[in-house]
């Protein structure tokens, strides 16, 4: 199954004007691997990108790292990245033509899923419970008056942590994609950005899915269920570490860099002779 | 502004390689404090997680600014009961990086009982210690930060005598969006957490224009300031003059202790609510309190309180920006008995003993909201596989 990740540049623009897009050292290396291992264990990859983006990745000379090379997406003036800091990943849904596996780019897959992707319509990592202070009820969202929520969502159903995300119907792919976008331009929210967020990438989609009598299936029941397991590496909140503690990143960068030596020898042609990665690289 | 900072700037005249080698080749410097909670020591691991208070000057140059949590020392269990006790802050050294023209903090220390320790980023959540408070720049070993300072701070109860400040600022004393050209001489007690003596002995207005209000008499008795206009002020009993607040209202107000009415109409405490001591910008509280309930020190932005908690309620002190309780963040303590409000959890650590450190102790509705709301934190899996 082919995957795509996808880049927004909105929120950097927003937080740092002056300074022209790029990625740290260790989200590099991340997506490197990450890109590499899907490609071994489960098909091509693509990249879904902003125009200062896709420049970047073009600049540094990673575009090669993509098969299905990079597409140009851009989400709608009317979207606010500081609230809706993940708007590229729907965007870039509504523009799929066929149905790919949305990968995060710090997300990185070490298996083959076609076994997992059974049996099912919609097919992610895990759930996540529904707590009010994450994922508050619709009368909390500022909305335009004319704004409507889509018939017939259940609200008892479970958000979907999207962080990998496979969607076997394309229509209801671009049905999710568009009804969140259309959300996210309704919302005169200007600066939460986490519930009304998450509400529009993780729990409106299994609420459509449920009121069209989809199913989904998760590897694991919750987050908090995730144990030992070897299908899944995802740095999520440890990027935060790996930004201020610069021991902790170090050592972060050498391992990827290593295993890209090890498994992936190809890649370490871009890293080694990029100078983004010097400090790393040693003769 | 202060310009304290300014040499961080890249000049002109330098390459951007010029300026990074510059950067790279400065020593590290003092750029925060760092204060040792009580429910912040983990004694199986012998971690103590830190608040710390860093330099906003220096934070707004820094291409990723520093939290003020998610910070920590590795200390024995006997150093760490001396860095709670002793009730002051330490300073914190940082190690500036800059890669192409982006500052980074790179790395952090922090020299106490002869030695340096490495102050290492783990995302370890902590409450704001209690004792966090505020002072004047009189004292000439405490350096300028920039933004705000923080001083040291009497362990115990705040009450009269205990916390004490001499003087306060002679100059300009610039802290967000407000200036305070003088103050107090004689004993000035800040802090909210008691409802004890509060005394001015004289309260020079002059040029004391905090933005939002000014204060032309004052009083000798208790008392507590918020953002608002105060004609006059009487001994004892609180009666205002006219008393216009701008963005809110008194409407009842008892003799010793000190209530405000809604301040956008809604409804309000029984019991006695103080504020704090200065709080400029917007200040909303739309429902409230039934028992006593403290404000902080300072914030300089807006203030919101959304609908909350049966119980004692104390804020911490020090905010610039915004500050909001609704439902999701709640960045206070309390002294003994700990109520995180109504929002994210009925307690943290439960009663608390002030004399004795407990091991830290994380909610995880908190710590997601820390983590997923504020950045910081440790969430992740599968690293082991890389």
């Amino acid at each position: 199954m082919d995957g795509f990740y996808s880049i927004w540049t909105g929120l950097f623009k927003l937080k740092h004007e002056d300074t022209p897009f790029f990625m740290e050292d260790y989200d590099l290396l991340t997506l490197i691997l990450s890109a590499a291992a899907y490609k071994k264990n489960n098909g091509r990859v693509r990249m879904y990108a902003d125009k200062d983006g896709a420049e970047y990745i073009d600049s540094i000379g990673l575009k090669d790292l993509f098969d299905d090379g990079i597409q140009i997406m851009e989400p709608d003036e009317d979207i606010n990245p500081k609230v809706f800091w993940a708007a590229g990943k729907l965007k870039s849904l509504s523009l799929l033509d066929k149905p790919s596996v949305m990968i995060d780019l710090d997300l990185i897959i070490w298996k083959n899923l076609d076994d997992f992707f059974t049996g099912a319509d919609i097919y992610g990592i895990h759930r996540e419970q529904i707590r009010n202070e994450i994922y508050p009820d619709t009368d909390f969202f500022k909305v335009k008056r004319d704004y409507r929520y889509p018939d017939g969502l259940d609200k008892a159903e479970l958000p979907l942590n999207t962080a990998m995300l496979y969607i076997e119907s394309l229509d209801f792919t671009h049905k999710y994609a568009d009804e969140s976008l259309r959300f996210m331009k309704s919302c005169t929210e200007q600066n939460e950005n986490l519930r009304h967020m998450v509400f529009a990438e993780q729990r409106l989609l299994p609420m459509m899915a449920s009121a069209e009598g989809l199913k989904i299936k998760t590897m694991f029941p919750l987050g908090e269920d995730i144990g030992i397991q070897d299908y899944f590496t995802h740095i999520w909140g440890h990027k935060n570490i790996l930004k201020y503690n610069r021991d902790e990143r170090m050592k972060y960068c050498m391992r990827v860099i290593n295993r890209l030596k090890k498994d992936f020898p190809d890649h370490m042609v871009f890293v080694s002779s990029n100078d983004i990665f010097r400090e790393y690289i040693k003769d | 502004m202060s310009i304290r900072y300014r040499w961080l700037k890249k000049s002109y005249k330098e390459t951007v390689e010029e300026y990074d080698n510059r950067i790279n080749m400065l020593p590290p410097f003092h750029a925060g404090y760092a204060y040792f909670g009580g429910n912040a020591y983990d004694e199986y691991h012998h971690i103590y997680g830190l608040y710390i208070t860093w330099s906003g000057e220096l934070n707004r140059y820094l291409f990723d600014p520093l939290s003020e949590y998610g910070f920590v020392i590795h200390c024995p269990v006997n150093e760490a009961v001396g860095f709670f006790k002793q009730g002051v802050a330490e300073r914190i050294y940082v190690k500036l990086k800059s890669k192409k023209g982006r500052l980074y903090g790179d790395t952090f220390t922090m020299n106490a009982n002869d030695k340096e320790y490495v102050v290492s980023y783990t995302g370890m959540c902590v409450n704001k210690p209690e004792y966090l408070c505020f002072s004047g720049m009189t004292n000439p070993d405490v350096p300028d930060l920039g933004s705000y300072l923080v001083s040291s701070y009497y362990n115990g109860s705040f009450t009269a005598g205990s916390f004490n400040l001499s003087s306060f600022n002679a100059g300009t004393f610039n802290i967000g969006s407000f200036n305070l050209s003088s103050f107090n001489t004689g004993s000035f007690n800040l802090g909210s957490y008691n409802l004890g003596s509060f005394n001015l002995t004289m309260f020079n207005t002059g040029s004391f224009n905090t933005g939002s209000f000014i204060l032309s008499s004052f009083n000798i008795g208790s008392f507590n300031l918020g953002s608002f206009n105060l004609s006059s002020f009487n001994i004892g009993l609180f009666t205002f003059g006219s008393y216009n607040v701008g963005s809110f209202y008194l409407g009842s107000f008892y003799g010793g202790l000190l209530n405000f009415g809604s301040y956008l109409s809604g409804t309000f405490n029984i019991g006695s609510f103080n504020f704090g001591a200065f709080n400029f910008g917007t200040y909303n509280i739309s429902s409230f309190n039934i028992g006593s309930f403290n404000l902080g020190l300072f914030n300089t932005g807006s203030f919101n309180i959304g609908s909350y908690n049966i119980g004692s309620f104390n804020l911490g002190i020090f905010n610039t920006g915004s500050f909001n309780i609704g439902s999701y963040t709640l960045s206070s303590f309390n002294m003994g008995v700990y109520n995180t409000g109504s929002y994210i959890s009925t307690s943290i650590a439960g009663d608390y003993d002030y004399g004795r450190l407990s091991p830290a102790d994380y909610y995880d509705l908190r710590d997601y909201i820390m983590h997923e709301v504020y950045g910081i934190g440790c969430l992740g899996y599968g690293l082991n596989l890389i």
